[in-house]
This record gives C-alpha cells, sequence and structure tokens, in this order.
C-alpha cells in the first residue's frame, strides 16, 4: 500500500468523522460506496470537500468517470497523484 | 375565494399535449451523457410503453426509476394507457414491496414491444398520479393529484421566472422522485422546452464540468451545504439560475454559492401537499418567503400556516404543521410543530423511523434525538445485537444497520450518529428524557449515567442508573478491565443530591467504602439521602452494594 493510499484513508476517517473505524480497516480495493464500506451520497460530498481542500484539487471531471475515481481508494489515490495541487 | 385561473405563457406546452403532432420529432428534449434524446424517440418509446401496459390492463402502476428520461417515458406511457401512475417516495427496495399492494405493476424501465397505441393528446384533469408522504404520526399518506395540477404549478414558475431561463439547460442533483425534482427537473423544463439532464450529477466537480452555455441547475440544500473548496466558476459559465427545497439553506451556504457559482440560490418553500408555494433569495439572516403568485396564506391557532395555492385541487385548504410569522406578500418559517424533523431537506418522521429501528432483529429499544445538524439514533440492544456489534466493531455494525433501513429510508434520511446504550433515559414521570438524549447524541462520550428510574423520598432520592460503555471514564481502558474510578461515583452522587436534593453546599470530606468494581454497562441502583448535614449515599446492583458512605457537606 503506497503512503497517499494510507493518506486518503486517515482523510477518509477524519473527514467523516468515523468513530470507531481506524484507516487500516479500510480495504485499499474495497468498493467505497455502496455494499462495501457502505458510504453514501453526503459522504461523498464531505468527501469531495476534504479532496479539495487537502490536495488542493480543481477539477471538473463528466459525470461517470468522477464515479469511478471515487470508487475505491486505490482509484482515488491514482486520480488524486494525477491531479492534486497547491493546497 | 377561487384561484385565478393561470394564463399559458406563449412558450408553455402542456404536458398532456406534448407528443400530439405538430412539434418536430428532432426537437431535443433531453440530454444523457452528451448525447441528444429527442421527442421523436419518446413519442416511439411512451406508443410501445402505452401499448404494452394496455394489453395488460393496468389500472394503477408504481414508478421508480434511476434515469430520469426513463421515468418521463413511463409516466406518458402509464398516462396515455389511461393508468394512474403511483409515485413512491423512493426507490428504495423495502419501499417498493411496501407499497406493492398500490399497484398491479411496478415500472422500473420503459416497458416496450411491438403493441403501439396510437397518442391522442391526454385530458390533464383525468390524468391521476398519486404521491406519498409521512404523517406526524409515521403512517404513509397517500397524496392523489391530476396532471392538470402539476401543469398549473408549472404555469407558475414560468410566469415568474421563464423569460430569465431562455432555453437553458436544467442539471440536476436532486431525485425526480420527489415532487420538487419531478416538478423542476423534469416536467417545467419538458413544458417550457428546456432540455434536461436525464443523469443525476455525482458531486459538484461534475455539474460544474457540464455548465456551458446557457444552464440552470436543481439541487439540495445538503449540496448547497458542500461546496467548500470548489475553484469559482468563471462568470461566462454561470449558471442562470440554481433552485434548491426541502429545507432552509443556512445564510453563509447561501453566499458561498452566490462567491462560487455566480448566483444566490433560489430557495422554494414547498411540501408534497402543497409543491411549491413561496420562495425567497437570501439576502440577509432570516429573508422571509415571499409567497407565489396565486398562493394564500393564512395562519391558524398556534400560528400554524394554511396554504390554499393553484397547485391544490379547486378550493382545497392545506393546513400545515409549519409554525410561521405572516409577513407582507410571504412569511417567516419558525419550524415544525409535529414530530417531522428535516434531515439534509429530507421530510423524516421521527415516529416512522424510530418503529423501524425497533423492529431491527439486534434492537430491542430505540429512540431518535436531533443535536444541532445531527440525526441520532439511541440503541439498546439484544444480547445477540450486542455479540455481533463487538465482532464487527462500531463502525461496521452501524453500517449494517443503515443497510438494513436502506431498503425503506434514504440514506441521507437516516441517522448518522449512532449510541448504543444499556437503557434508554427516562424523565422523572417515566417518559423518554428527550434532554437527556440529545445530550447522549451530541456527545460521543457521555460522562453521566443514564437516569432510568427516579424515586423522591422524604430527604431522599432513589435513581436507577445504566452505565454506558461509552463513558468517557471508560476510555483508554482494555475492554473487560474498564472499571469506574471512586472519584466519579462520588461526583455523581453530589451531582444528584444537587439536582433532585436541593443541596447546594460543598462536600468537604467523604468515608467510602468500595466493595466491587462498577463495569460497563452495568445497571445500578443509587440511594442518597440527607441527614444532620450529611449526604449518604450507596450503589447497588442486583441487590449487592458496590460502594457506599457519606459525604459531610458545608
Amino acid at each position: 500500500m503506497s503512503e497517499l493510499e494510507a493518506e486518503i484513508k486517515r482523510l477518509i476517517v477524519t473527514a467523516l468523522k468515523l468513530e470507531d473505524l481506524a484507516p487500516e480497516d479500510i480495504g485499499t480495493e474495497e468498493p467505497l460506496f455502496g455494499d462495501g464500506l457502505g458510504l453514501d451520497s453526503i459522504d461523498g460530498l464531505e468527501l469531495g470537500i476534504a479532496l479539495r481542500k487537502t490536495y488542493g484539487l480543481k477539477i471538473e471531471t463528466a459525470n461517470e468517470e468522477l464515479r469511478q475515481h471515487f470508487a475505491t481508494v486505490a482509484a482515488l489515490a491514482r486520480f488524486v497523484a494525477a491531479n492534486r495541487g497547491v493546497a | 375565494m377561487s384561484a385565478p385561473t393561470p394564463i399559458l405563457p406563449p412558450a408553455l406546452l402542456p404536458l398532456a399535449a406534448l407528443l400530439a403532432p405538430g412539434r418536430p420529432d428532432g426537437m431535443v428534449v433531453a440530454e444523457r451523457a452528451g448525447e441528444a434524446l429527442t421527442l421523436g424517440q419518446l413519442r416511439r418509446q411512451v406508443a410501445a410503453g402505452a401499448g404494452w401496459l394496455r394489453a395488460r390492463g393496468a389500472r394503477r402502476v408504481l414508478l421508480a426509476t434511476e434515469d430520469a428520461w426513463d421515468f418521463l417515458a413511463c409516466l406518458l406511457a402509464v398516462l396515455h394507457a389511461g393508468a394512474t401512475a403511483v409515485l413512491p417516495p423512493n426507490a428504495q427496495p423495502g419501499t417498493l414491496a411496501a407499497l406493492a399492494g398500490e399497484a398491479d405493476l411496478l415500472l422500473t424501465a420503459p416497458p416496450g414491444g411491438t403493441a403501439t397505441m396510437p397518442l391522442a393528446p391526454l385530458v390533464a384533469e383525468e390524468c391521476h398520479l398519486v404521491f406519498f408522504t409521512s404523517g406526524s404520526t409515521g403512517d404513509r399518506k397517500q397524496l392523489p393529484k391530476t396532471l392538470a395540477q402539476l401543469q398549473r404549478e408549472v404555469t407558475v414558475l414560468e410566469e415568474l421566472w421563464g423569460a430569465r431561463l431562455g432555453t437553458a439547460r436544467v442539471l440536476g442533483m436532486v431525485s425526480h422522485q420527489h415532487i420538487f425534482g419531478l416538478t423542476f427537473r423534469l416536467l417545467w423544463p419538458v413544458m417550457a422546452g428546456r432540455p434536461f439532464a436525464a443523469h443525476n450529477h455525482f458531486a459538484w466537480e461534475a455539474l460544474v464540468a457540464a455548465l456551458h452555455g446557457p444552464t440552470l441547475a436543481v439541487v439540495s440544500p445538503a449540496h448547497l451545504a458542500r461546496l467548500e473548496g470548489l475553484a469559482p466558476v468563471p462568470a461566462g459559465r454561470a449558471p442562470l439560475a440554481i433552485f434548491t427545497a426541502g429545507a432552509p439553506v443556512p445564510l453563509a451556504a447561501a453566499r458561498q454559492c452566490q462567491a462560487l457559482l455566480g448566483v444566490l440560490p433560489t430557495e422554494i418553500f414547498g411540501s408534497t401537499e402543497t409543491g411549491a408555494i413561496a420562495w425567497r433569495h437570501q439576502q440577509a439572516e432570516d429573508t422571509p418567503w415571499q409567497a407565489l403568485p396565486g398562493t394564500e396564506l393564512a395562519t391558524r391557532e398556534g400560528g400554524l400556516l394554511d396554504i390554499r395555492s393553484p397547485n391544490l385541487a379547486p378550493g382545497e385548504v392545506v393546513h400545515s404543521a409549519d409554525r410561521v410569522a405572516l409577513t407582507p406578500g410571504g412569511f417567516r418559517f419558525a419550524g415544525r410543530a409535529d414530530r417531522i424533523v428535516k434531515v439534509e431537506g429530507k421530510r423524516v418522521s421521527l415516529t416512522a423511523l424510530e418503529a423501524d429501528l425497533a423492529a431491527l432483529p439486534q434492537v430491542a429499544a430505540a429512540a431518535l434525538a436531533v443535536a444541532g445538524e445531527a440525526l441520532g439514533a439511541l440503541l439498546v440492544l439484544h444480547p445477540a445485537g450486542r455479540a455481533e456489534l463487538a465482532r464487527l466493531g462500531r463502525f461496521r455494525f452501524e453500517r449494517l444497520l443503515r443497510r438494513a433501513l436502506a431498503g425503506t429510508h434514504e440514506p441521507s434520511a437516516l441517522p448518522r450518529c449512532w449510541r448504543f446504550l444499556p437503557a434508554l433515559p427516562l424523565d422523572p414521570m417515566g417518559k423518554r428524557d428527550r434532554l437527556a438524549l440529545e445530550a447522549l447524541v451530541a456527545e460521543a462520550a457521555p460522562r453521566e449515567a443514564i437516569v432510568t428510574a427516579l424515586r423522591p423520598g422524604d430527604q431522599a432520592v432513589e435513581l436507577d442508573l445504566a452505565v454506558p460503555a461509552s463513558l468517557h471514564w471508560f476510555q483508554g481502558h482494555f475492554p473487560g478491565f474498564a472499571i469506574l474510578p471512586g472519584v466519579v461515583q462520588l461526583h455523581w452522587a453530589v451531582a444528584h443530591a444537587r439536582r433532585h436534593l436541593g443541596v447546594t453546599a460543598q462536600p468537604t470530606s467523604a468515608q467510602v467504602k468500595f466493595r466491587r468494581p462498577i463495569r460497563p454497562d452495568d445497571l445500578l441502583t443509587l440511594s442518597l439521602a440527607l441527614a444532620r448535614g450529611r449526604l449518604a449515599f450507596s450503589y447497588r446492583r442486583d441487590g449487592e452494594a458496590c460502594s457506599s458512605g457519606t459525604l459531610a457537606l458545608a
């Protein structure tokens, strides 16, 4: 697991205030939404804020593509690595 | 009194006449992932769908689709087949199952076959739709409406904003299954010739990517409260309007919306019963709501709002549970008068949700409380539920419960804060102690035990206490080894003596005997008695003393 993936797991736990979930309990390839970790649409919006604030992401991405980038921690890490700006 | 007869603005086409000959097949009605969807496609889908429904003799059809275009095609097919459209409050499988008895068919995508039906214009007054809303007792209430009512609502909206919106594309982040989304994302755009996006946008970044040319957006207050960090949209690409409904938008969020997206949100006030009745641009704290043209407002006893509107059946008055103060041309909103709360803009019946929580197999008793913005669930678990909690950990156990409820409730309307308690707090009257519940939601690690019964005596009082495992004083201990510190036991004894025996003096000295440790989830009885300037206390569990002593008061 890369350092960025570990960082994103920590970000998910702190930004979404997931009481009693350790970052390392989130699977890198586990689906974040739906039947995986079980995040919902409001969590998605909160995660969006955290990514914008932490990594200075300033991106516009077509709907389906953005959904793919948010699918797992691994996908998010690739997306952040390719798009990170100056926070 | 009669509602004024709306005059159709020249550009507005009744939905009832949408498919009648005259409009070209090539007219763009919607877009999906950049592809135009045309009137010709809609005509073919509706003719095939109506033929399919007619062949099955469908009378009442439940509609639940992911995609707004599919919904429009299904709705028109149902109405052209002469059937009633039944609109579930959400598309969760459990809701659909519960409503199965209300309809003889469920459509989740436009049906079709070779049998088509010629599409005669509809008579809007004879097209029936059934909506649902949760009543204050938690029951589901049916709300029948005609297409004519919905068209009258759109007419008012177009009168007010149509000229400004031109042929803007309509983007959205709210479901068309709700009346607000249905009217603003779907019916109004179709009637006014504005192409609507068939898909909801997943996040702000995706909606912003679609802002080119004239646009408007339909979003929820939950979205507007989560704009932080978004890059400002260049002035030339700002949407012409952003409509939102469900709950008042916080002023800071309205201002942030203007700064980042270039327009103040146009907030719509309404309900499933009434449709849109008022609007505002929030310029300052608590900007009053302006009644929509043709809406007549009055208050009855208790400051509750009564509504007459062209959206309603002729002569109908809706007696709402909204507390308001009337202003010239509108009102200020002062909250609901029943156990309905708004969570992320969604109407939640606390009564209904509590009943559903209590019905989960893991749960022995359930209560809900709202603290600040957060809806919290306070649960007492059965032993099997406790074992499952210990095995899965709190987060995954919570999500398991959320998934169990996702069958009947939308995720955003579910509790975001979960507390597992040994018992629910009761007030001295033996009723749920609302303030104690709210405090438990607000604080992840409470510092006090839960009072489940209180028996006053002469200069004495006896309390039943439940000791939450989440107690602040247990944190940092290994599970199974946590014990309640003696100093906390003394502190609680004094605190309850202040509350219930009117003690104001400070303890100066103590004589205490600790016999048995007090552990998480213990159920205790605390006895307090005042005599000769001393407070005697004892904590007992199952009749056995855990600790006892006396405190000298000065």
